[in-house]
């Protein structure tokens, strides 16, 4: 470009003609008009005029915002020294003070802007290192007798989540850790308070639960180091976080994820002390008839085992003892009776045969045995004898002596 | 025999104890010919295993019953 020629064909203005000609430019301007700007309010001003003036900053710059009288009512809530926010409205020029500013006409959380970006970039990362893992979620017990609970001494929640439990299970004991659940101080209590649950009160279960607020009161729970040590935790959390369509990373790490503080007192007694009750009536009859039946099942065995006793019984061993030895004494009685019989008869015979030949059948019939006295011998000869000789003559009844006179022997 | 027999005194045997002693008293004497002394000495035996057994059981049977009649007073209330 002609130096030259552009000295020449500048314009001349007044700082009000340019500063005009800027406001001009910069209203004109349809990206200017209408945009949402994010930042960090400071400087906040509240004079009596009732207008509101802040500074929205970032890291690199700062712009001048205004908030008129009549949209301050409705959104003053949101602005507090050092948060940040998303206004929006449009960029103009403030003439008198050779400034541009923005005329706020709205003002929302960052919850739809940066922190939103925030949560989308963590939520990755998170994921990315396997946080979020179904593998990962542990098993809720359901029958934690020691409940660990982590939320505001003061809010709602709390209440809410003792009655509940209370209802549904009087027998718990419930071990409460007070932390901050919103503002700069409540990530480190909160951390503090996961890490002594786990070091100190060791209970079976944690509930880490708050009521309802804005996406900013719940953004504790997207803090990386609340997020990381509910991830560390060893014992199982329910979270609480909210209302059901608040969806905080705490929820996402939890291994188990409740829409209010109420329905997370619910989740951690699943079963109640009806069920509970039941239960145990139930176990206690089953325990009943399992013993019943296994006393059953023993007397059968021993049933069994004395009948067969029963027929061992040395009692049928001796009838039958009895009965051979019966047959034995049959058998040695036969036998011997048949040996007698046999002896008998001989004897009979023998007996016969000595009565046919008793010589004192003979002299019955008028015979004499005639012996020698000198030497006894029978005198069946004459010649066996001598004259003189003395002889005993023996008869039927009796003996008497005679003397041999006359011996004669016949021919033959 | 008799240093076969384990005389326990039935009366300190344990339900089990005495039960197992039982089935193979009794299977002995199925499974083989005892002299008769002998025998007697285990039938007599095996009847004192039974009487065991038998008041052990009734003993744990009135125990059962006792615990039912206590039910589940306290958490009925």
């Amino acid at each position: 470009m002609d130096p030259k020629a552009t000295l020449k064909s500048a314009l001349s203005l007044s700082v009000t003609e340019l500063t005009r000609y800027l406001r001009q430019v910069i209203e004109s301007d349809d990206v200017l008009q209408e945009v949402w700007v994010q930042g960090e309010i400071s400087n906040l001003a509240r004079p009596g005029s009732g207008h509101v003036y802040f500074t929205l900053k970032d890291a690199g710059a700062s712009l001048r915002c205004v908030l008129w009288r009549i949209n301050a009512f409705r959104l003053i809530s949101f602005l507090k020294e050092g948060i940040g926010v998303e206004v929006h409205g449009s960029v103009t020029v403030y003439e008198a003070g050779g400034q541009y500013q923005m005329i706020v006409d709205g003002i929302r959380s960052m919850g739809e802007g940066l922190l939103f970006q925030e949560f989308i970039r963590l939520k990755k990362l998170l994921e990315e290192e396997g946080l979020f893992n179904p593998d990962k979620k542990r098993t809720i017990p359901s029958g934690a007798n020691r409940i660990g609970l982590i939320t505001s001494l003061t809010g709602a929640a709390l209440q809410d989540v003792l009655n509940t439990l209370r209802r549904r299970n009087p027998l718990l004991n419930v071990f409460i850790v007070p932390s901050a659940v919103q503002g700069n101080d409540a990530p480190l209590e909160l951390v503090k308070a996961i890490s002594d649950m786990n070091g100190i009160v060791k209970p079976e279960l944690i509930l880490i639960v708050r009521g309802g607020g804005s996406i900013e009161d719940l953004w504790v729970f997207n803090d990386e180091r609340v997020v990381r040590a509910i991830a560390a935790s060893e014992i199982p959390t329910i979270t609480g976080i909210g209302h059901e369509t608040d969806f905080t990373l705490s929820d996402f790490v939890a291994d188990l994820r409740a829409p209010t503080p109420t329905t997370a007192a619910e989740l951690a007694t699943p079963i109640t002390i009806l069920e509970l009750k039941d239960v145990l009536k139930h176990n206690y009859e089953d325990l009943i008839s399992v013993i019943e039946q296994s006393i059953d099942l023993k007397r059968d065995l021993v049933n069994d085992s004395h009948s067969r006793l029963t027929f061992l019984s040395p009692d049928r061993r001796i009838q039958t003892e009895w009965q051979t030895m019966d047959g034995v004494i049959r058998r040695l009685v036969t036998s011997q009776w048949h040996h007698l019989s046999i002896e008998k008869i001989k004897i009979n015979g023998l007996m016969a045969s000595l009565t046919s030949l008793n010589p004192i059948n003979v002299l019955k019939r008028g015979y004499a045995v005639v012996t020698r006295q000198l030497d006894s011998r029978l005198i069946s000869r004459v010649g066996q004898i001598s004259p003189g000789e003395d002889l005993l003559i023996r008869v039927q009844d009796g003996s008497f002596s005679a003397q041999a006179t006359n011996l004669s022997q016949e021919l033959e | 025999m008799k240093n076969k027999i384990e005389t326990k005194n039935v009366e300190l045997l344990s339900y089990e104890d005495a039960y197992n002693e039982l089935i193979s008293l009794v299977e002995s004497l199925e499974s083989q010919v005892h002299p008769l002394d002998e025998s007697l000495i285990l039938f007599e035996r095996g009847q004192e295993l039974t009487r065991r057994c038998s008041i052990l059981l009734e003993q744990a049977e009135l125990k059962i019953l006792k615990l039912k009649e206590h039910k589940l007073v306290a958490l009925d209330e």
